[in-house]
């Protein structure tokens, strides 16, 4: 087993107008399919300009700024979305239309990559600047600048080889994925929802304490059920019908079904204090057996206190 | 005898049909007239047959296609595919369909939601009406035995409103994505499970709304004991589907205003509002006692237990890093306003937390060490001082033990301070 990981890093990149509704349920941040996706058509685009080798296997996702391009009255609770109607229709009318939201973001990109020689990385820079500023759209929007990228080698374990990379990540967050959160809410009960919602939502909780003079006093205190900066994230697709062919699709030589948004929970986390790269990586992963498209952590490193205690006494 | 849910459902669209039909100036025989025609119209022998031509306009959907875009049913090629997915729960994490129970939708020609609300009516044994035709229960042959009508036709007629397509119609309307499977590709049209929006929106609705928290909301107010708490969401934001006529999006969409809400997704941000370029020193200036008590509170508990093992000793360096995590997001945002916030006459900020702070020193932070070496000193000092505002008389005094481990934490932060 390999345990030096080559990794690309492409930092801040500056979109605009990015697709911020990631899912029918949330607005915010783009989907993880959105961010591997980008990184999937600049490797077809390499691979097409003759570096039939490279393989970008997986990826992460670092946010720097992301602006949502909302409205909030003064007297509202909730936000709405500042949406443009274009563009008109045949008769001039403003044409019916879902919403869209959008956002302007910073970004870095870190690319897990195979098939680059040594010779070839000031080479492959070159291209991929010139990739990235010609049209290359990313999570829908328009790449307004970038800087240079550049190439990390990573020995798993070796601290200082990891603080070289992160450091250039900072200040920003890493999106990492809870799913171990949902996953363990469902199994005790909760619909999916409502495993959802109860990682989202303020708790507050009223206690009678009996103060130094033995009087009851009553204490409120608020908080959120598990620490971290939690949010919910389109991760990928769920397959609804059999695939087979459909009237009007896209490419008709592709199989298609009709598929739907998955949602779980992620996290933002600052990369200065991850141990491993595998934490913020993600990779694409499919599930025949369950009809399921898939951007998933390529290794899960967070430890429950029991397996903590587990592996102590293993 | 008819089942009390279709007979009042009769009797209500009867009286509908009458308050619109009889105007005040018509004669008494004008109204038995109208009075008699509306008892034909509604019938079972009239009604029925009428309906179960009808009923074939809507399509019953869990997954409309109008809500990807309001215009993508109809195509050259006919109408996209009403997909109506059952699939079983499971416990993987994921919010999709068949992980939370929600309504089936409908979608079609709104001059034929009479008959979806007919279908959908629920008999006395909990089932709606539609599954009782579906498996011909007494119920069902019962009421559709007419003189009019042969049963077989209206019960095909009916069940027109839950037929599958024959074949599957996809429209340049909906989002196809393409997503790598092995070596080649599957394409995916993206639909969207309406009747988890809105499912979603009345979970929200009840926890922002419900009288139940508006009462215990109030409570907390006033300080007042209550039994049970109650949650808060914060970041919501409302989207519209079908602007002026939700009807044309769906049923679901139609009852709801085609108003849902969204949760929010979004990164947090350096935060620059709040914070506020340090006059004379950052540790006393920029924190708040709240912010970091829970961690020093966990770490006393942590050090007054005399066992060590390597649970105690992960959870100690968890909490540690979390009041240093806190230090490093602090050290950013306080960055990010030093340019604009900085003013050399009233700042008797210390050198070493100038070269530290300030934008304005980024070259010379990675010049040389020497402020560093002394920042960490600082850091740890704080540390301590902060654990012992903490807990107050219930400190207990700390050895060497403890603050070369602080030190020891801080050190595997080095590069990030910088």
């Amino acid at each position: 087993m390999n345990n030096i990981k080559r990794l690309l890093l492409l930092p801040h990149i500056k979109v605009h107008n990015a697709n911020a509704l990631s899912s029918p349920f949330t607005i915010g941040f783009p989907a993880m399919t959105a961010w591997l996706g980008a990184v999937h058509a600049l490797q077809r685009k390499l691979n097409a300009q003759g570096h039939s080798d490279i393989k970008f296997n997986s990826v992460a996702v670092i946010s720097h700024q992301c602006d949502l391009q909302t409205h909030k009255g003064v007297d509202d609770f909730v936000h709405s979305i500042i949406g443009t109607g274009n563009p008109l229709d045949k008769t001039g009318a403003r044409s019916a239309f879902i919403e869209e939201a959008r956002c302007h973001l910073d970004v870095s990109l870190v690319l897990e990559y195979t098939g680059i020689a040594k010779d070839d990385e000031q080479v492959l820079q070159e291209q991929i600047t010139h990739l990235l500023s010609s049209n290359m759209k990313m999570a829908g929007g328009d790449i307004l600048t970038f800087k240079a990228s550049q190439f990390f080698k990573v020995e798993n374990g070796n601290p200082a080889d990891l603080s070289a990379l992160t450091q250039k990540l900072m200040p920003g967050y890493a999106l990492i994925e809870r799913r171990d959160l949902m996953t363990e809410a469902m199994s005790a009960g909760q619909d999916a929802m409502d495993a959802l919602l109860d990682n989202l939502v303020i708790h507050h909780h009223c206690e009678k304490v009996a103060d130094e003079m033995n009087e009851e006093k009553v204490i409120w205190t608020s908080k959120r059920k598990n620490q971290g900066w939690l949010v919910p994230i389109a991760t990928g697709f769920h397959g609804l019908t059999e695939l087979g062919e459909a009237k009007n699709q896209r490419d008709p030589n592709t199989p298609h079904r009709f598929a739907e948004s998955v949602v779980t929970l992620g996290e933002f986390k600052m990369p200065h204090s991850i141990k491993s790269i595998d934490e913020i990586l993600w990779r694409y992963q499919t599930d025949q057996t369950n009809n399921l498209y898939l951007c998933a952590q390529t290794q899960k490193i967070i430890l429950t206190e029991q397996d903590i205690e587990d592996s102590y006494y293993a | 005898m008819l089942d009390t849910a279709i007979a009042s459902y009769f009797s209500e669209r009867k009286e509908t049909w009458l308050k619109k039909n009889i105007k005040a100036a018509m004669q008494e025989h004008e109204i038995a007239e109208m009075e008699q025609l509306c008892e034909q119209q509604f019938s079972l022998n009239e009604w029925l047959p009428n309906a179960a031509k009808r009923a074939g306009q809507i399509s019953m959907s869990t997954h409309p296609c109008t809500f990807s875009h309001p215009s993508a049913r109809k195509n050259k090629n006919g109408y996209v595919s009403s997909v109506l997915a059952e699939i079983d729960k499971v416990e993987d994490g994921y919010l999709k369909t068949g992980n939370v129970s929600v309504a089936t939708d409908a979608l079609g020609n709104a001059a034929a939601l009479d008959v979806y609300k007919f279908l959908t009516l629920i008999m006395e044994d909990g089932e709606n009406l539609l599954t009782h035709i579906q498996q011909e229960t007494d119920l069902a042959k019962a009421l559709l035995t007419t003189k009019t009508a042969n049963y077989q036709d209206l019960r095909s007629g009916f069940l027109a409103m839950v037929e599958g397509a024959t074949e599957s119609i996809t429209s340049s309307k909906i989002k196809q994505v393409y997503f790598p499977v092995d070596d080649d590709y599957h394409q995916l049209s993206l639909l969207t499970n309406s009747g988890m929006v809105y499912q979603l929106r009345s979970r929200l609705d009840k926890l922002r709304f419900s009288d139940e928290v508006k009462e215990r909301r109030d409570k907390k107010r006033k300080n007042e004991f209550s039994e049970q708490g109650f949650s808060e969401i914060y970041g919501l934001t409302t989207i519209g589907y079908g602007g002026t006529k939700p009807q044309n999006i769906s049923v679901l969409n139609n009852q709801n205003g085609g108003k849902a809400h969204l949760l929010s997704s979004l990164p947090p941000s350096i935060e620059k509002r709040s914070i506020h370029f340090p006059r004379s020193d950052f540790f006393t200036e920029s924190f708040k006692k709240y912010e970091y008590a829970d961690n020093f509170k966990a770490l006393h508990k942590l050090f007054q237990t005399d066992y060590n093992n390597i649970k105690l000793r992960d959870a100690r360096d968890r909490n540690l890093q979390q009041i240093i995590d806190l230090l490093i997001e602090k050290m950013w945002s306080v960055r990010a306003v030093s340019q604009a916030q900085f003013h050399a006459d009233t700042s008797s900020l210390s050198s070493v937390q100038m070269t530290w702070l300030h934008d304005d020193f980024a070259d010379e932070r990675e010049k040389s060490e020497q402020w560093l070496n002394l920042l960490i000193t600082e850091i740890s000092t704080w540390l301590t001082r902060s654990y012992e505002k903490v807990l107050d008389k219930k400190a207990i005094k700390l050895g060497d033990a403890e603050r070369l481990h602080f030190a020891e934490v801080i050190e595997r932060n080095r590069e990030f301070l910088k």
